[in-house]
């Protein structure tokens, strides 16, 4: 077996190279470290939808597979989380947190990618 | 004096222990270097790759020959589609009579001339295959169907790479078989949309089956 982290780099470039097709290793690499930065925060926004459920999934989505996951609930969540905080990592400050840093990094990511498209396309 | 002596010691000890350590840097300094220089952009990496000689410049590439069965035309096909994306070049496809169903071969020259086939890996299943890259040509040999049409899709991984990097394919010596017998991909379509070409995509990288959920 390989070591996920001796792989995981280089298999995410070579991954992004091949499925979008990436013409040149500067378009492979700028979607490989796409790929790298949103995973990281994927893991932060999981932190906080085992804080306060999938607030945003929920609100965006409405899905039914989503058992017993509503707005109201997460609301209770929230407010409970405000009176009493869970600790290191776990107060509302830390979820605003970790919601605002990946909001910066999903615009960077975004800026990124858009200088990569040719001239005149709308993606 | 002793205790000059024992400075001097301590101090050409020091000396020949930095020597080593700067050795042993200079050395796993290199091994990085040609690890980072001879890598090869394909998923899953293959088993065992040895780079060797001299490399394969697919832009020269003129003819596509396989054996004349089914899978054979097919991956031949797909080869030539790949190289048309690619590098804007039509192959010629060249059909060799099949002596019996269990020929599994397929390779891409810059001519009529044919080398031998690469041994096939045994002992791993009709899921294997063996690549070799050479200046004059590509030879994949599976141990069967399936091994045929993955040594293909490394190929076509290797020459998106070639024409990403702008070079040629390396010389390599490839033996590549499956870690697992069942293998998939789940794609969660019912929370993303799925373009309908992911898919066929998916094929490339990931032999085994796809299921789209929920």
């Amino acid at each position: 077996m390989r070591p996920l982290k001796d792989q995981q780099v280089h298999f995410t470039y070579a991954f992004c190279a091949e499925f979008y097709g990436a013409w040149d290793v500067k378009t492979a690499q700028t979607i490989a470290k796409a790929y790298l930065k949103l995973d990281a925060a994927k893991s932060d926004i999981e932190s906080n939808n085992y804080l306060i459920r999938d607030i945003i999934g929920e609100y965006d989505i409405q899905d039914s597979a989503y058992i017993d996951n509503t707005l109201d609930a997460s609301l209770v969540l929230i407010r409970q989380l405000m009176d009493k905080p869970k600790g290191p990592g776990k107060t509302i400050a830390d979820v605003r947190a970790r919601a605002e840093h990946t909001q910066a990094l999903a615009s960077d990511v975004k800026n990124s990618l858009a200088a990569l498209a040719p001239p005149g396309w709308r993606g | 004096m002793t205790f000059s002596v024992k400075s001097g010691l301590i101090v050409l000890g020091a000396i020949v222990l930095c020597a080593n350590m700067a050795v042993v840097n200079a050395a796993e300094s290199k091994a990085k270097r040609d690890s980072e220089v001879q890598r090869i952009d394909v998923i899953p990496q293959p088993q065992r790759i040895l780079f060797v000689g001299k490399g394969f410049h697919p832009r020269q590439a003129k003819v596509i020959r396989t054996t004349d069965t089914a899978e054979g035309r097919c991956d031949a096909r797909l080869l030539r589609q790949a190289l048309r994306e690619s590098h804007g070049i039509d192959c010629e496809i060249v059909l060799t009579p099949s002596d019996n169903d269990k020929t599994f071969q397929l390779s891409l020259c810059h001519e009529m001339v044919f080398g031998p086939m690469p041994p096939s890996p045994v002992g791993h299943g009709d899921e294997s295959y063996a690549l070799r890259v050479t200046d004059k040509e590509v030879v994949i040999a599976g141990t069967g169907s399936a091994g045929l049409f993955y040594g293909v899709q490394t190929l076509i991984q290797l020459i998106g790479q070639a024409e990403r990097d702008k070079c040629e394919i390396p010389g390599l010596d490839i033996s590549d078989w499956p870690t697992f017998t069942i293998r998939g991909k789940y794609i969660d379509s019912d929370q993303f949309g799925i373009p309908l070409g992911t898919p066929m995509r998916c094929t490339r990288i990931t032999p085994g089956a796809i299921q789209c959920g929920p």
